[in-house]
């Protein structure tokens, strides 16, 4: 609410119930409208590329076959398991590739594990979470079952991947949405 | 000289105890850290668990207690979820239609944008969040976002809180 211009002396009887501003971007005016904020330029926000589908093709030739055997394996659809890897290793970028981590495994002192290859990795994966989440039925409840979950109460004896993040389990079912369209775009260009 | 040697142990004496009372959370993969007092209550995933961030504990002292304490919350991601290509469009996804404005708070010279608060279980959560180009790569980008969950009797103590936190934190390379 703009304060600019408010005539002096008691407002008139037709001026509208007058609320208490929210905070001092209110009372500046700056607010009145949420995009207001949005001004341009933003100094940081300069657009983001388009996804890179290189990064994306390098992830699916390394990660789709072994992967999807896994997911077969533990009667998943394929998305579950490449969307993990995708969202915690940002499509296994070089970073992620040179120590071989497709799951953003960590170590104690919080530096990523460095596994001889993605094989091994994917097998340690597997063995501590393999076996709870093996059959879930939808994005939702493979990430409910990695955080030791079923049906919204902790399971004894199953192991929590990120106990402290309230955000990660929708942006882990968003990434396990979205997976699928770029793999059918490296499907689409393996043909070529 | 006796002065100078008992000024320079005395000067030495301090810089020691700073240093000695603080400790460093590190983000080798989204490349920031935070230097973070002893006194502040840290909780981070256990390994294997991927590193993400961290959290301030502001009135109580145990991690395994998350639901209803008051903190704030520091995480980052690669920017894969959503694939928003600007701030304000990241915003679209993290308010849920809560109206998006500008944060005054900044890491460095990255700003941040925020959601109008909303409240949960008794705490106003009020999320800052910023995309920002991963440093030596023209593709991928980072999302941060830095979020206050804190009581509306708090709300003073919590601003200045939050605003310590996001002074602690350092983009790095």
């Amino acid at each position: 609410m703009s304060l600019a211009g408010a005539p002096a002396g008691p407002a008139p009887a037709t001026r509208p119930p007058y609320s208490m501003p929210r905070d001092i971007e209110d009372l500046l005016g700056i607010a009145k409208d949420p995009m207001d904020n949005l001004f341009d330029p933003w100094p940081n926000d300069d657009r983001s590329p388009l996804p890179n589908q290189n990064l994306h093709n390098r992830f699916f030739d390394t990660l789709d076959s072994s992967l999807s055997n896994e997911a077969a394996n533990l009667d998943l659809p394929r998305d579950y398991l490449q969307g993990l890897a995708a969202f915690e290793t940002g499509y296994c970028d070089d970073h992620n590739r040179k120590i071989a981590n497709p799951f953003g495994l960590t170590q104690a002192g919080r530096n990523n594990l460095s596994f001889p290859s993605e094989d091994a990795a994917i097998a340690y994966f597997m063995d501590q979470y393999g076996g709870q989440i093996r059959g879930a039925t939808s994005p939702e409840d493979f990430a409910q079952r990695i955080q030791g979950m079923l049906d919204g109460k902790p399971v004894p004896g199953w192991h929590r991947y990120n106990s402290r993040n309230k955000d990660w389990i929708p942006n882990l079912v968003s990434t396990i949405n979205s997976v699928g369209r770029h793999r059918q775009t490296w499907e689409s260009q393996q043909g070529q | 000289m006796k002065q100078l040697i008992f000024l320079c142990l005395f000067v030495a004496t301090l810089l020691h105890s700073g240093s000695a009372s603080s400790k460093i959370y590190t983000n080798l993969q989204h490349h920031y850290d935070a230097d973070l007092p002893d006194s502040m209550t840290i909780c981070t995933t256990p390994p294997p668990g991927p590193n993400h961030g961290f959290i301030v504990l502001l009135y109580s002292k145990d991690c395994d207690a998350l639901d209803s304490a008051e903190r704030v919350d520091v995480f980052s991601a690669y920017n894969v979820a959503y694939e928003p290509r600007s701030t304000a469009e990241l915003g679209d996804h993290l308010c849920a239609g809560a109206p998006i404005r500008q944060s005054r708070e900044k890491i460095g010279s990255l700003r941040f944008l925020r959601c109008d608060p909303v409240e949960e279980g008794g705490l106003a959560i009020s999320k800052h969040f910023a995309l920002r180009r991963r440093p030596g790569e023209e593709t991928d980008w980072i999302q941060m976002d830095v979020t206050l969950l804190c009581r509306a009797d708090h709300a003073k103590a919590c601003d200045r809180a939050l605003h310590d936190v996001f002074r602690r934190i350092r983009l790095t390379n």
